[in-house]
């Protein structure tokens, strides 16, 4: 197929002396169709969108209103809450929940790190060959298209409105990336000692044991610490479904128009979120 | 000792390295195999611990048929003996103690060297076969922070580590400096020597392999063209294996 296409664009060669950059010129490919066909497409899509997305009158003046409130009491953060006083009974103030959505994502990420290297594995064409990584790699997308959402929601349901329900959620959620970024790595590692390894006599296990993991170690910590960051964010938000940290906080705050509060749990996330991005870049530059 | 019967190889893509090889080496030789890029001689090492397996014949180490044998039997063969590698094949990010303790991996059941655990007398083993090249101070660096010397030392005392019979060296000393090459050299003479391990290396140039190797294979589109001692090797022979004569400035000079 390819060939007969191949065959079929291709400049048939002519004498020398005829082929003038003039006549070069007007063989140029025609691409002014492609473009003009994918402009309109793009501004179809683009005017389409904008009539969906955008809030139609009702919505946005009902908006308006709370957004007035909203800003004003935002500045009005609660600070009482900070170290929890108790204002819903099942909620410890947000350090405490801080240092929960911290645990979530911290443990979900190690959770997701430790599943993804079997996986990671499998998806590697040095490892297992490059049939049985087709498939390894097949097995890493199909995770990674579940939204983390759908896997929060069902797993609440499974397994309660509580954090393990969102460690869980985080977990399986990286493996996906994870395993993606580790078989990567595996692939890009220098593959000679593995030719010592071999010649010393060592088993597949061996050399995984001993000429893989010393060489990626380094590089998969590093791919954790930044999935991390993503997770910590995660863990913000799943709340919102019931799974534990900041975000059953902001949405009880939400429910009941609690914007104080609320500005208090966005100055929590936002130092959480910044100084684990630090903490984390650092810890990266210090491995790599 | 080491024989090839008739060992041919045709890779996938359908060239031919090996056409029909026959050869004896007895132990305790120093063999060097010459020849040009390309003649086969990588592929004639390889074949003797399977890193590459034949396509036909037969090469027998000490009666055993290396074609024939494949999992646990060839893993033993293989821990037997040892391989240097052009670009030391070395874990770069392990230290050295550990690189060399990698020639007893297979000399351990998978669920201890899963730990890490090897016994004493192993890591005595290690830090001796250090010492013999010279290098034990350096036995807790990071293998990527010696030179390129030091590094095919470790790789020597990894196979030294292994107790081997025979060490297979492709191109040894072929990403060293002249100086180095020398000094890498003399350790493979030593070992020769002093613990009578057979050494059959691959070599770029053509008068160290005269230097050191008692015994010259030379190599010209899979077939073996000159077999004999290197004191026999003249500019005729050197025609027939590289298919001219070698200009004063491709020999290293001393």
């Amino acid at each position: 197929m390819i060939e007969f296409l191949r065959r079929l664009f291709k400049i048939k060669p002519q004498p020398k002396s005829v082929l003038t950059p003039e006549k070069v010129l007007k063989r140029k490919p025609k691409r002014w169709i492609m473009n003009l066909l994918f402009t309109i497409a793009m501004m179809a899509a683009v005017a389409y969108s904008f009539n969906k997305a955008t809030y139609n009158e009702i919505r946005l003046r009902t908006f308006d209103i709370s957004f007035q409130t909203m800003i004003r009491q935002l500045g009005m953060i609660n600070w009482d809450f900070f170290f929890g006083r108790e204002p819903w009974e099942f909620v410890d103030g947000i350090v405490f929940m801080t240092i929960q959505t911290l645990a979530i994502a911290f443990l979900g990420t190690l959770l997701g790190a430790i599943l993804a290297l079997p996986f990671g594995f499998l998806a590697s064409k040095n490892i297992v060959g490059k049939h049985v990584a087709v498939f390894g790699d097949f097995l890493l997308t199909v995770i990674r298209v579940f939204p983390e959402i759908i896997l929060a929601i069902i797993l609440v349901k499974g397994f309660g409105m509580n954090a393990f329900a969102g460690l869980l959620t985080i977990g399986l959620h990286s493996i996906g990336m994870l395993g993606k970024l580790f078989s990567e790595t595996i692939d890009a590692m220098d593959k000679s000692p593995l030719e010592a390894l071999d010649a010393v006599g060592a088993t597949t296990f061996d050399k995984i044991r001993y000429g893989i993991i010393p060489q990626v170690l380094p590089d998969l910590t590093s791919v954790a610490l930044y999935r991390l960051d993503i997770n910590v964010r995660s863990a913000s938000v799943l709340g919102i479904i019931g799974a534990g940290g900041l975000g059953t906080t902001l949405l009880l705050a939400g429910d009941n128009w609690g914007w104080d509060t609320i500005g208090a749990i966005m100055i929590a996330i936002i130092v959480m979120v910044v100084t684990v991005d630090i903490v984390s870049s650092y810890l990266r530059n210090k491995l790599i | 000792m080491l024989q090839f019967v008739d060992v041919i190889k045709t890779y996938p893509n359908g060239v031919q390295a090996l056409r029909g090889v026959n050869l004896k080496i007895a132990d305790g030789e120093f063999v060097a195999i010459i020849g040009l890029s390309g003649a086969g001689k990588s592929t004639l090492l390889r074949a003797i611990n399977k890193m590459i397996p034949i396509t036909s014949g037969k090469v027998e180490i000490d009666g055993i048929d290396v074609s024939t044998i494949k999992g646990r039997r060839l893993r033993m063969l293989r821990r037997s003996i040892g391989m240097i590698f052009q670009s030391f094949n070395l874990v770069k990010r392990m230290s050295v103690f550990n690189n060399v303790l990698m020639g007893r991996v297979a000399f351990h059941s998978a669920f201890l060297t899963l730990f890490g655990v090897f016994p004493k007398e192993d890591k005595l083993l290690a830090l001796q076969s250090l010492d013999t090249m010279g290098i034990l101070d350096k036995a807790f660096i990071r293998a990527d922070q010696l030179s390129g010397g030091q590094q095919q030392r470790v790789a020597l005392a990894r196979a030294l580590t292994q107790k081997p019979k025979l060490i297979l060296a492709d191109e040894p000393v072929a990403s060293l400096d002249p100086i180095t090459t020398v000094q890498v050299m003399d350790d493979f003479a030593r070992i020769n020597r002093d613990f009578g391990i057979t050494i059959v290396a691959n070599m770029h140039h053509v008068d160290l392999a005269l230097k050191y190797a008692t015994r010259i294979i030379g190599i010209r589109e899979g077939t073996v063209v000159f077999d004999g001692l290197s004191s026999e090797i003249n500019d005729q022979i050197l025609v027939d294996i590289y298919g001219r004569s070698l200009k004063h400035d491709e020999v290293l000079g001393e």
